[in-house]
């Protein structure tokens, strides 16, 4: 399909059916709204375009800066369609946490401005609130700039009437259900009202996040509070969800059915499904119900709030093979050890160890046993477990901090023939008693 | 009876109290057990002078300072503890602390005097907070740990180390200014500006008396993420002292370990939920005079604000903040409880609100109950606004009812205002929800109270008098009662008072 313009390419996103053995429904077809399909990556290119386009030609002629409060997708939408159509793009928000969100709205155009804010959410008695200050500074230099509203504009909905609910109508006609996660609540009040009008059985239900959990994008309860056109009447249900079902949705949805969505998509789906497990129950099978979700935006930029919700999912997990994370403890507890005096004696023997630290570079450099080598706990496991790296003609000494960690290496290089020990005493103690030995002498 | 107060008698008990939020205050198992022995409790405070009375439990605090060991212990970390003087002026507290061998960070000369008087020896001390020259004078002569604020403070305290100890080592800390956190941290008027730091270490250099022991920084985060990106920091500035020629030893990295107040995080929800609502829609706010704490109605039909009262109720204590700042990766790939550990760092805490969580309560007398001409119930107490020190913690859950009627169950809203001749006299900004109805000669009793609230402000206004500390033990035979003067926890042995 040729496109002339890269807005012309923002909307009609695709229809996703979810196969019907992975949703296991009996009498609902699922389907998923792919709004990441959208050429900045997320449902927000809709109304960033959308609360701009009356005004381009305006901010074209004087030169007025589109000025958006965001630093997530609304930024990066406003910042690309800005910097496409010539505008200069203006970001007020608070301190990004992540020089990544800030070097992609740079490379697009924008003009960052962060605030030295008490809290990341709008709070009305700090003078550095990042909505009142945007909506001072528009209301002060009205001729430079302009400011996009997207949790007070009314036309927020409006957008997502005319152009998500009518898509979503166009593909499936009548729809029985519908789900979204609550952001600015635009997309469900506006698509959620073309679907009630066409049908107004259907049933709209917003999911938010439980207290304590996150979902980038998404809201809790008391949060939708800072949306102005936020209206609690206007669903049937609002249900809440973890970061933890978050993910799990991401993660069904990645590996049955290959959407890539990021976190809001992936609570809406979860939380979708057992919401429609529980109305599935008391169907008859008269017909065929659908329902819908809105899959918001791409998973790529959230690995970090996937690996900090669920870290387990990243560990590595161990091999078959004997390997020194693996050693039974038997062999570690037997494992032969030196205390300070006896390193010292083999100090004094022919046959001198190779001491090998196995603490960290800085805790290495403030102070080490002398002629000692530093190889990493984690370098030393990966050098063991692929052979043999030290010379066997010669005891090998580990040495970490308390005695801890040496003992295991020891345990596994005897398994690999070496003369190995661990110095039981740790690096801290053995310096003291080498000082204070030398003191004597 | 007032027109106003028959026709409030009138309306039902539900009329008057149904969809008041309740914010019901946590306690732990030890204020449980005094609470449930309030019979002893009031024969206790009752031969007491007036006044709103303290009741500070020391016990509690070995707890908590066992706790705090115990979950840094996890990580092999043994934090030297300096217990914060500056949330409460109780002597017993104070003694409890030294006799879990902790130290003591102080905040003013008589503070430091203070912690001395309790059996706190220099070495055992931090120093922080502004200091005039006596305070400074003070620390050099006790050889206090000193945490130095700005490169001005450290050109005074050399200045009067040469004077007052000129052949002796003294160790210093820098602050660091918290708004220079990599991850920009808000503006604070503490500490040193990153662009100083050079110069401070040119200072230490000419003057190796005064030695560079580490560096603090109190950032009042509680986010675990945003810690552990300090404790990250604070240990890239260890590797560049190193490489300046220092050999620092200690990070510190304040207080802030915040423990939850309240019971259920459901009802905070609640609350917050309640008054945006009413704020936004014009509803009862159940709030005096429609106060908002941090929530305000504004433009664009937005209710904001939020996060500032959210900010009290907090979903878990402090350990999972502990376990990201532990774990977080620091310098050459290592998590930072292995640095701590490799390289013998040790790792300084400033407890405030945690070493004194639980540790204490308030009890005022009430003495009459009224309606307003709004018909809104008043309970007035034999005490004031500036007896608790809510401005400094906002903490807004409904104190518990002592009473002897035996039928105290009924759930009953009223407001608390005080003693003061002045109409700003309102002690709690809501309406408190309480187990049974107030009467005269009852008394309220204030949950959580010893670090901050009690008697951070306390105050004697119009005369009245400032409240009376007392010391409550579990002992073997029950609970037992003294002055602060009596107490030492040295005297006190699982359960035994020797």
């Amino acid at each position: 399909m040729i496109y002339n313009s890269v807005i012309d390419m923002i909307g009609q996103t695709p229809m996703l059916k979810i196969p019907a053995d992975v949703h296991g429904l009996k009498h609902i077809d699922v389907y998923a709204k792919l709004e990441y399909m959208n050429p900045y990556g997320s449902v927000k290119d809709r109304i960033a375009y959308g609360l701009m386009k009356d005004h381009v030609e305006e901010m074209k002629n004087t030169g007025k800066k589109p000025v958006i409060v965001s630093n997530a997708n609304t930024a990066k939408a406003v910042s690309g369609i800005s910097h496409y159509l010539g505008l200069q793009p203006y970001i007020v928000s608070n301190k990004m946490p992540y020089k990544e969100v800030r070097n992609q709205l740079k490379f697009l155009g924008a003009e960052i401005e962060e605030l030295p804010a008490l809290t990341q959410c709008p709070n009305p008695f700090d003078p550095n609130d990042m909505i009142q200050y945007a909506e001072r500074m528009v209301n002060q230099s009205p001729d430079k700039f302009h400011l996009i509203d997207q949790f007070g504009d009314s036309n927020n909905p409006k957008i997502h009437f005319e152009t998500t609910g009518k898509e979503i109508y166009d593909d499936l006609g009548d729809v029985d259900y519908f789900f979204a996660v609550l952001g600015t609540s635009g997309t469900t009040l506006g698509a959620g009202n073309y679907l009630r009008e066409k049908n107004p059985q259907t049933k709209v239900f917003g999911v938010i996040t439980e207290t304590g959990h996150n979902a980038p994008g998404g809201r809790s309860k008391s949060e939708m509070w800072e949306v102005g056109i936020f209206n609690p009447d206007h669903y049937d249900e609002i249900i809440a969800g973890t970061k933890q079902q978050a993910t799990a949705g991401m993660r069904e949805l990645n590996s049955k059915c290959g959407v890539m969505c990021g976190p809001t998509g992936g609570l809406g789906y979860h939380r979708m499904l057992e919401k429609l497990r529980e109305i599935d129950k008391g169907l008859n099978g008269e017909k065929r119900h659908k329902a819908v979700f809105i899959a918001c935006d791409r998973m790529e930029p959230y690995m970090d709030y996937v690996q900090k919700a669920c870290p387990e999912m990243f560990e590595e997990k161990p091999s078959n093979q004997l390997r020194v994370q693996t050693l039974p403890s038997d062999k570690v507890q037997n494992a032969p050890s030196v205390d300070a005096e006896g390193l010292m004696q083999m100090f004094e023997s022919d046959t001198k160890p190779l001491v090998v630290d196995t603490r960290g570079a800085f805790g290495y450099s403030i102070g080490h046993i002398q002629g000692s080598i530093n190889i990493q706990d984690t370098f030393l496991e990966q050098m063991l477990d692929n052979g043999k790296p030290f010379p066997q003609n010669q005891p090998i000494v580990f040495a970490c901090m308390r005695g801890d960690v040496s003992t295991r290496f020891a345990a596994f290089a005897r398994e690999q023939g070496y003369e190995a020990y661990s110095l039981s005493c740790g690096v801290g103690a053995f310096v003291q008693f080498y000082d204070a030995k030398k003191a004597v002498a | 009876m007032s027109a106003q107060l028959a026709q409030a008698e009138n309306k039902t008990t539900e009329n008057l109290h149904a969809g008041v939020p309740t914010l019901t205050a946590k306690q732990s198992p030890l204020v449980q057990s005094l609470l449930a022995n309030k019979e002893k409790l009031l024969q206790a405070v009752q031969v007491l002078p007036e006044g709103h009375i303290h009741v500070v439990l020391p016990q509690q605090m070995k707890q908590n300072i066992a706790e705090m060991r115990q979950i840094f212990g996890e990580y092999g970390i043994e934090p030297r503890i300096f217990v914060s003087h500056k949330p409460s002026k109780s002597n017993a507290l104070i003694k409890q602390a030294r006799a879990e061998n902790t130290g003591l960070d102080v905040s003013s000369k008589n503070e430091l005097i203070s912690a001395l008087k309790n059996g706190f020896s220099g070495q055992n001390i931090c120093c922080t907070g502004s200091k005039n020259d006596d305070y400074i004078t003070l620390s050099i002569q006790h050889g206090c740990l000193h945490s130095v604020d700005s490169i001005e403070e450290l050109e005074r305290y050399i200045k009067a180390c040469e004077k007052i100890a000129p052949q002796e080592k003294r160790n210093v800390l820098l602050r660091i200014n918290s708004a220079d956190a990599p991850y920009g941290g808000k503006i604070s008027r503490f500490g040193i500006p990153m662009c100083d730091l050079e110069a401070c270490y040119n200072l230490l250099k000419e003057n190796p008396n005064v030695n560079l022991d580490g560096f603090h920084m109190h950032s009042g985060e509680s986010d675990g993420d945003l810690r552990a990106e300090e404790l990250d920091f604070l240990l890239t500035l260890f590797k560049d002292a190193y490489e300046q020629g220092f050999s620092p030893k200690t990070i510190d990295v304040g207080g802030s370990l915040l423990k939850n107040i309240y019971e259920k995080i459901e009802e905070c929800e609640a609350f917050v939920d309640h008054l945006s609502d009413a704020l936004k829609n014009n509803k009862e706010t159940y709030t005096w005079r429609r106060y908002g704490y941090s929530i305000a109605a504004g433009n664009q039909n937005r209710v904001s604000g939020r996060e500032g009262l959210m900010g009290f109720f907090k979903l878990d204590d402090y350990g999972p903040c502990v376990k990201k700042m532990m774990n977080v990766q620091t310098l050459y790939s290592r998590t930072s409880h292995q640095t701590l550990l490799e390289c013998v760092f040790t790792l300084a805490l400033e407890p405030g609100v945690s070493a004194y969580d639980q540790c204490g309560i308030i009890l005022f007398k009430i003495v009459d109950t009224r309606f307003n001409n709004k018909g809104e119930h008043m309970t007035v107490l034999d005490g004031n606004v500036f007896n608790l020190s809510f401005n400094i913690t906002e903490q807004m859950a409904d104190p518990v009812l002592l009473t002897e009627d035996e039928d105290a169950s009924e759930t009953f809203s009223t407001y608390l205002v005080g003693n003061l001749c002045t109409d700003f006299d309102i002690m709690v900004k809501r309406k408190v929800v309480l187990k049974g109805k107030p009467k005269a000669g009852d008394y309220l009793c204030f949950i959580n109270t010893a670090g901050y609230t009690a008697d951070f402000h306390d105050a004697p206004v119009h005369q009245h008098p400032m409240g009376q500390k007392i010391v409550a033990i579990s002992a073997q035979d029950g609970w037992r009662f003294m002055s602060e003067d009596r107490f030492n926890p040295y005297l006190i042995e699982e359960g035994s008072i020797l």
